[in-house]
């Protein structure tokens, strides 16, 4: 059991949770057929904020992480109501230079402490620890460690939020708002003459991702008790459309799977490791070649989806139960 | 003085223009954003850093090798994320998300080779100052001026008197048509990103030279600049691209002598976002709608 | 009558591709609209929709000026469109198409979808019932669960008009709808057509087959080089000296 539950592995798996949220945070926009290339600067928004209020000013987590996420919602309404009347390629630039000024900003700000980073940032395994010492379970369970067991609970709060996600997203994807999306995503002009305010839609998944990405960037921030400039760069905005691009942006299964594969295997390949971004660059060039729908499209879900319940009769059925449940 | 910071600036600025204009160049033509136009711009530098302190060449020489890297580097870009994704109907963002891996791959290649920190060219290149008056004028920074001025000079006439050039421009007027009026496009296409990797790479020198820095993330921070300066002068505007080049140039350069220097960064992109705010076809693009056809 | 055009004008960088139309739709009719390529019908339809502002003149819906609307406040307060070129939702099935129609006259937001709640789940299971009759209506029900972008040419823009039916507007404007289609689907359109009618909607019209427009339409609006030069019912048209020489007098206008 020790052997499982070491630190090191806990941490990568608390990686691959944040990750899925960042995943799913630019799957909102695509949702929309819109390309945001700023969850990198949303995610340090959200985690410079929730750091800045629990260090500095002693917020309880509880509080502060949701807030990192409605500053990042807060930052996402000034550049959204600009950049949503952008299109394509202005907005994936509108974005990726929003995410630049945040960083310069960041930078050169006191209270950010500048290049070095914030350090000492409040841990929240240490908080769920200090409130199970309060119930009792300070000595642990069963032969697990306290601190095994509040990391365990950082796990479990994580994939609970992942979880909800990707309830949320699935929810979505079959309600009115959700069809409006996929409408303005097949083509935006026909979607606004059909009766759709697309303007209003796209601002909405905007923020839906800025949230989003800003939680994560929160939680990150409490789980690795640093954060830098650097952490937020260029790079982590790529390796966010990564996730995207490797699992298929189309469906929400797409981004989770590849948030999943880009943390586990630096991991497990000390070659990936090493060459980490000419291999993600790579991937990138011949995902765009040879699969841009990504490795999960509705296509491949439809597929499983007749193989796993062969008796799924006729495709009318398979649907009305895929729009019901 | 002010004059000498429009002086300073121009010159910073006439090096963005020519990195804008390989990104406007292959807007025009192909309706796509090439995001690793700064990685070849840093491997030009890289070049041109490499041909004047290993092989001792001087200045031209090394602008020349840049060149000719840069439009090598163009030719590969083309065939390898270009061009696949040109033969089926894919989403309009895939060649902008092909070249975003194109340009990680090239800067964590150079990362590898040449390593992360800055180097410098030769103290022979830091030049003599010219003084005139108070204006202070170093031999570099003519140098940058009448390359970059000479450069935009020539690719003007030659867009618009050789039969290349105005293949070109046809095709960015419409690519269909230029094809049906016997243009042919595919040899357009590669001709035009060569020479806008090539010129991106005379710029690398250029920089290099400026900042007497070369380092393998210079491609990310002039790229996202050049993109500013794109935006700033209309996607795929030749004049716009000149004009907001210089533009940023003088902007930043006044930014860091009256306001404050560690901001220089964000001002290009400062810039856009206000202009986008009020004229999000940039200053010298034209509005269009889409219609129902 | 519902829609009025008032001295309405278009330019593109100087050239007038509309200029100075009146006319007026009224409730219940078929309105077409002929004339040559070029003549600006298509561009009329993108000022009534919302998707261009006229230069000059003025469009008033139901006595409110729409100028300055935006396309989907337009299509929400009763005018809805088809395009010459079809626009579907090519990823979406039928079905769903003619759901994202009925948007603008539904009401469930972000909170009820996610918790399905009674409403929520009441108001899918209208969208549903009446996208299936809006299918059925345009015969087109079998491929209800079909992706819209593998339909038949035939059948995609009769999923078109569904789509707009099901925003359920007082006006509909169809761009020519049977272009492309076979003589039977061509009359099977006619039926569509007349049974819209007869519903209590206006159709207004755009089509080049004037054989098909003058046993249709109710009227017909003649449009050359951006003007209007006719309008009446369709044997003054068919009579009128001015229609005449655009159509025969001038090799395509």
């Amino acid at each position: 059991m020790d052997q499982w539950l070491n630190p090191y592995y806990l941490q990568i798996v608390m990686f691959m949770l944040i990750n899925a949220m960042l995943g799913i945070s630019i799957y909102f926009t695509l949702a929309t057929g819109q390309l945001s290339l700023g969850n990198a600067g949303f995610m340090s928004v959200g985690a410079y904020t929730s750091a800045l209020l629990s260090l500095k000013a002693g917020l309880p987590l509880y509080l502060s992480i949701p807030a990192g996420g409605v500053a990042a919602c807060v930052l996402a309404a000034v550049i959204g109501i600009p950049a949503t009347r952008l299109q394509g390629i202005y907005l994936a630039i509108a974005t990726l230079g929003f995410g630049e000024v945040v960083r310069v900003i960041i930078l050169n700000m006191k209270v950010t402490n500048g290049a070095l980073g914030l350090s000492g940032i409040p841990a929240l395994s240490v908080q769920i620890g200090k409130q199970l010492n309060s119930l009792g379970l300070g000595s642990g369970l069963g032969g697990i460690t306290v601190q095994q067991l509040s990391n365990l609970s950082v796990i479990g709060l994580l994939a609970l939020v992942v979880i909800f996600l990707v309830f949320f997203a699935l929810r979505l994807r079959h309600s009115r708002l959700g069809r409006a999306f996929a409408a303005i995503k097949d083509d935006e002009h026909a979607a606004e003459v059909t009766g759709v305010d697309t303007v209003r839609y796209k601002l909405l998944a905007f923020f839906m991702s800025a949230f989003v990405a800003g939680i994560a960037g929160a939680l990150a921030a409490h789980i690795t008790f640093y954060i830098g400039p650097k952490d937020f760069s260029y790079h982590r905005a790529v390796e966010i459309l990564l996730f995207a691009v490797l699992g298929g942006g189309n469906v929400i299964w797409g981004p989770l799977l590849g948030a999943g594969i880009l943390t586990l295997l630096p991991e497990l390949l000390r070659t990936v490791a090493d060459y980490r971004e000419m291999i993600y660059g790579g991937i990138l060039v011949i995902m765009m070649i040879f699969r841009p729908q990504g490795l999960i499209s509705e296509e491949t879900l439809r597929l499983w989806r007749s193989k796993l319940f062969p008796a799924a009769k006729t495709e009318q059925e398979a649907v009305a139960r895929r729009s019901a449940g | 003085m002010l004059l000498q910071q429009v002086v300073n600036g121009l010159t910073l600025g006439s090096t963005y223009a020519i990195i804008a204009l390989g990104y406007t160049l292959i807007f025009g033509v192909l309706n796509i954003v090439n995001m690793a136009h700064g990685e070849i711009f840093m491997i030009g530098a890289f070049v041109g850093l490499m041909l004047v302190t290993k092989l001792q060449t001087g200045i031209f020489t090394a602008l020349a090798g840049a060149m000719l890297t840069g439009a090598v580097l163009g030719y590969l870009l083309e065939r390898i994320a270009l061009r696949p994704l040109r033969r089926r109907e894919v989403s309009h963002l895939a060649p902008l998300i092909s070249t975003i891996g194109v340009s990680i791959f090239l800067e964590s290649l150079a990362l590898k080779i040449f390593g992360p920190q800055a180097q410098s060219f030769p103290p022979v290149f830091s030049g003599q100052l010219f003084e005139l008056g108070t204006l202070k004028i170093s031999i570099i920074q003519i140098v940058i001026l009448a390359v970059s001025f000479g450069l935009m000079i020539a690719l003007r006439f030659w867009l618009a008197k050789t039969k290349m050039g105005k293949s070109i421009r046809a095709t960015a007027e419409n690519l269909e048509t230029a094809g049906l009026l016997g243009v042919n496009t595919s040899q357009v296409i590669i001709v035009t990103v060569m020479l806008a990797s090539g010129l991106g790479s005379v710029a690398g020198v250029l920089v290099g030279l400026a900042f007497n820095a070369v380092e393998p993330t210079m491609g990310i921070t002039m790229g996202f600049k050049g993109l500013a300066v794109l935006i700033l002068g209309g996607l795929g505007n030749i004049t716009g691209a000149m004009v907001g080049g210089l533009l940023l140039g003088i902007a930043e350069v006044f930014s860091v002598a009256y306001g404050e220097s560690s901001y220089r960064e964000a001002v290009a992109f400062g810039l856009i976002i206000i202009l986008l705010f009020i004229r999000p076809q940039g200053l010298f693009g034209s509005g269009s709608a889409q219609g129902g056809r | 009558m519902m829609l009025a055009l008032k001295q309405v004008g278009k330019n593109f960088g100087g050239l007038a591709a509309l200029a100075g139309i009146s006319f007026e739709v009224h409730g219940g009719e078929i309105l077409g609209i002929i004339g040559p390529n070029g003549a600006g019908k298509t561009t009329l339809f993108n000022l009534i929709t919302g998707v261009m502002s006229p230069s000059q003149g003025d469009i008033v819906f139901r006595e409110k000026s729409i100028v300055g609307t935006r396309p989907h406040q337009i299509t929400q307060l009763g005018i809805a469109r088809t395009f010459q070129n079809i626009r579907l939702f090519g990823n979406l099935s039928a079905l769903e198409n003619v759901m994202v129609g009925m948007h603008c006259r539904t009401q469930a937001g972000l909170w009820q979808g996610l918790w399905r709640t009674g409403k929520q789940r009441q108001e899918e299971a209208d969208i549903r019932e009446k996208a299936l009759a809006m299918l059925a209506l345009t015969g087109i029900a079998d491929v209800s669960q079909a992706l819209a972008g593998s339909l038949p040419y035939g059948k995609q823009r009769r999923l078109e008009i569904a789509r707009a039916l099901a925003a359920d507007p007082e006006i509909i404007l169809l761009d020519e709808p049977a272009a492309g289609m076979n003589e039977s689907e061509t009359d099977d359109l006619k039926q569509l057509v007349a049974r819209i009618r007869d519903l209590g909607k206006a159709v207004v019209l755009i089509e080049h087959d004037i054989q098909l427009m003058m046993t249709l339409c109710d009227r017909i609006v003649v449009l050359n080089f951006g003007q209007k030069i006719a309008e009446g019912d369709p044997a003054s048209i068919q009579a009128n000296p001015a229609v005449i020489e655009a159509y025969l007098g001038k090799e395509e206008g």
